[in-house]
């Protein structure tokens, strides 16, 4: 690709008098063996607005989203003298690719009322006069990112300055941004949080999980069974029973083994009735009072005795010691009332006196008399007796009737036995009331293992069917999540392995571009062999014996070219054939490597557009060894226009002869 | 002294026989006693009511018996001792009085079960037919 011509319109300094447009000749397709452009000019003359130009008419706001800060000063106020609203702006870059010519018009509109751009720039590409469908497309097939189009529009002043600045972060922003390794990093940080929130989700999911429940109900299945299983034995025994109940009694029962069987099952209800009773009694603290039922007409008789028995001179002495402790010194007597109570008579008192004042009450305190002690001992004894009479009384007489009741009835079944003379029946009966006392029972016990399985086995086994049903819901959201895991592994995967391969094979390419381009660019190339920059964006130079130099062995001209060395590798392994434009591409290199670099850099027939300031860069030497490849040689001028602003122009020179810097002219 | 609890003496005592402690044992059973002081007054306890209602009972002097239950823990002690005082007017010696009233009704309950034991289940049965053969109809009032 070659860039032919580049038309400019109220862009930056580049106005042009007419109100049509500047023409800036780029490449010259009369000498195409020469591959260098010549923009010549003082600092402030329009270079880089010549850089800022291409990259805007390619890119647009992708390039540059304020581009209203490109609109020409000049025409803005032309415009508003002529009392107009709209400043157009256009950058037109002519190329050449494979044989053909390519219009790019990039366009936009400045709104000088309130000095913002008119909406996006415009783009349009012709071909033989025709615009193309896919403009867009066609940049995006034939030009890097605009990220990566700075490795052939660039300011070598800037990387050199950059790069002794900060080298190995320079390096790494470098490659980075060539591999696109800071996006891909971002990703793979990206995928490796989803990769941990995948292993949470299933840890938490699993823990939820409650194990091993499909045994568990296999285990209850199996006990549901056995008790099936028990139950139809149950009912083969019923059956069994039944069958033999029948074999005794062909026909139904007669009346008197109706009869026989209601009085048997009298005589058992009675039977357990005096069961129930005793157990009462037992438990009812009777017995061990047994002995006062006896005794109560003891105790009955002794308390009459002891009330009609004259007092002993014992009991007499013990009471007069009482009643003379009660008299003391302040009494003189007793007097017994009329109505039984108990007075005291103080000394001195008349007691024939009827008012009777002088009198107390006897007080005779907690002593105890013998008789009454006993009595009182009886009489407790005798009221413990009464009441056990009447409990014992009580369970006697259910005790009696239950008992005439059952002997009546073991008597009539006797009797039935007797009278019917018929022991065989009895025994057969017996043995009927057998079968059914078992038939009874088993069918209780079929009811009970029925209630079991109904309410305990087979609501466990639906409660555990619930739970594995969670379960298996669960471990299949597991699987989704690992399934997911496993996908976003694999991406994962691929990303790291892209990283490292792009990286790898981005490092081999430019090492090996980048030590070509070293060995023909310095003397020594024994020493200066070639160029390394290893995974961790180390910049090494080594020597051919495979030795790296250390830094103190290289010296600041020959770093700058290794750096340029590697740039220019850089934009090598974008293998995009397309124009560099460089600012300032010798301000630092040392005299003799900016020859060779050029020299090396031509070999590769790449269009070479450099802005170069007089003086410094464009010197007699320079231009000396820079002529034999010059296509074109432009020098860039500026003026006040009509006391105004500054405005550029270009004029295009002989390519083949020196113009020395007329400072007057600048 | 004469108030003291059965003149202060130690213990009640129980049949040492073999034969006759087997017996007391399988009695206390049958008839469902807690403790075996309770078959002892049970048995001093159908003397007493026989005497009272006018048999003569002859009882036996040199008993075989064995230190049983301590007087602390022979809680109708007092009721006892008060009735061989009071009633049978016995001063001295009134254990041994007592411990003859049981010995004695201790041969009738024998007598007793060696005559019904064998028919009868229950322990209220067993009283029922104790009482009755003793009492009749009188405990029914």
């Amino acid at each position: 690709m070659k860039f032919i011509k580049l038309k400019l319109k109220n862009f930056k300094p580049y106005y042009d008098k007419q109100d049509t447009h500047q023409e800036i000749f780029l490449f010259d397709e009369e000498r195409k063996d020469k591959n260098i452009t010549l923009n010549i000019g003082p600092t402030g003359h329009g270079k880089t607005s010549i850089s800022e130009a291409i990259l805007w008419c390619i890119f647009g706001d992708i390039y540059y989203k304020d581009w209203e800060n490109f609109v020409n000063t000049l025409s803005v106020e032309i415009i508003k003298q002529k009392k107009e609203n709209e400043v157009n702006m256009c950058a037109e870059l002519i190329l050449e690719l494979e044989g053909e010519h390519y219009r790019v018009i990039r366009s936009g509109s400045y709104d000088i009322r309130n000095g913002q751009k008119m909406g996006e720039s415009k783009l349009s590409i012709l071909h033989n006069g025709e615009p193309i469908n896919d403009s867009i497309g066609f940049i995006g097939d034939h030009f890097p990112t605009v990220t990566l189009m700075k490795y052939f529009v660039f300011d070598a002043d800037d990387i050199l300055k950059k790069f002794e600045e900060n080298r190995e972060g320079s390096i790494k922003d470098h490659i980075n941004k060539i591999v696109g390794v800071e996006k891909l990093n971002e990703m793979i940080n990206s995928l490796e949080e989803v990769m941990k929130l995948y292993d949470k989700d299933s840890r938490e999911i699993e823990s939820g999980i409650h194990g091993d429940i499909a045994n568990k109900i296999k285990t209850k299945e199996e006990d549901k069974a056995k008790k099936e299983d028990a139950i139809k034995q149950l009912e083969r025994g019923i059956l069994e029973l039944i069958s033999e109940k029948k074999n005794l009694f062909k026909a139904s029962p007669s009346p008197e083994v109706i009869k026989f069987s209601e009085l048997v099952n009298k005589r058992d209800d009675l039977e357990k009735m005096t069961i129930d009773l005793n157990k009462r009694f037992k438990e009812s603290n009777i017995i061990s009072d047994m002995d006062l039922l006896l005794l109560y007409v003891v105790i009955d008789d002794a308390i009459k005795k002891l009330n009609q028995r004259p007092t002993t001179k014992e009991e007499f002495n013990f009471s007069s010691t009482v009643i003379k402790s009660s008299l003391g010194e302040n009494y003189s007597g007793i007097l017994f009332g009329k109505k039984e109570d108990t007075n005291l008579i103080k000394k001195g008192a008349r007691i024939w006196d009827e008012d009777l004042d002088d009198l107390e009450k006897l007080d005779l305190g907690s002593g105890e008399g013998i008789k009454t002690h006993v009595i009182e001992t009886f009489r407790y004894y005798e009221e413990q007796a009464n009441k056990q009479r009447d409990n014992f009384g009580k369970y006697k007489k259910d005790f009696d009737k239950t008992m005439k009741e059952l002997m009546k009835v073991r008597n009539e079944i006797r009797q039935i036995g007797d009278t019917t003379k018929n022991k065989e029946l009895k025994d057969k009966y017996e043995k009927f009331r057998k079968f059914e006392k078992q038939i009874k029972e088993k069918v209780n016990l079929q009811e009970e293992i029925k209630e079991k399985i109904e309410e305990e086995i087979e609501k466990d086994i639906k409660d555990l069917r619930d739970e594995l049903k969670r379960d298996e819901e669960q471990k299949r959201e597991i699987k989704q999540i690992e399934e997911k895991r496993k996908e976003t592994q694999i991406l994962l995967n691929i990303s790291k392995k892209t990283r490292e391969e792009f990286l790898d094979d981005l490092l081999a390419s430019v090492n090996r571009t980048a030590s070509e381009s070293l060995r023909s660019t310095v003397k020594d190339t024994d020493r200066f062999h070639s160029i390394e920059i290893d995974s961790n964006y180390k910049f090494r130079v080594k020597q051919k014996n495979g030795e790296a130099l250390e830094e103190r062995q290289i010296n600041k001209g020959n770093l700058q070219i290794s750096m340029m060395s590697f740039f220019f590798g850089l934009s090598k392994y974008l293998r995009k054939k397309i124009p560099y434009v460089i600012d300032d591409p010798l301000l630092r290199l040392d005299p003799g490597h900016d020859k060779r670099l050029i020299e090396q850099l031509s070999k590769t027939n790449d269009q070479l557009i450099f802005h170069m300031i007089p003086g410094k860069e464009y010197t007699t030497d320079s231009f000396n060894w820079l002529k034999p490849y010059i296509n074109i040689q432009n020098w860039l001028y500026r003026e006040k226009y009509k006391g105004l602003e500054f405005i550029s122009y270009v004029e295009r020179k002989d390519a083949e002869k020196i113009v020395y810097f007329d400072i007057d002219k600048f | 002294m004469p108030y003291d609890l059965f003149e202060g003496k130690g213990n009640v005592r129980k049949p040492r026989l073999k034969k006759d402690q087997e017996f007391f044992d399988r009695a206390k059973k049958k008839l469902g006693f807690p403790e075996e002081i309770d078959l002892v007054t049970f048995c001093a306890a159908i003397v007493l009511y026989k005497e009272h209602i006018g048999e003569s009972l002859d009882k036996k002097d040199n008993l075989r018996l064995k230190e049983m239950a301590k007087m602390y823990s022979f809680k109708k002690g007092k009721l006892y001792d008060f009735i061989i005082l009071n009633c049978l007017e016995v001063r001295e010696n009134r254990l041994e009085e007592f411990e003859k009233y049981f010995y004695a009704g201790f041969e009738i309950l024998k007598e007793w079960f060696e005559q019904h034991g064998p028919d009868v289940t229950s322990e209220i049965e067993r009283f029922c037919g104790i009482l009755d053969c003793l009492a009749g109809s009188s405990l029914d009032d």
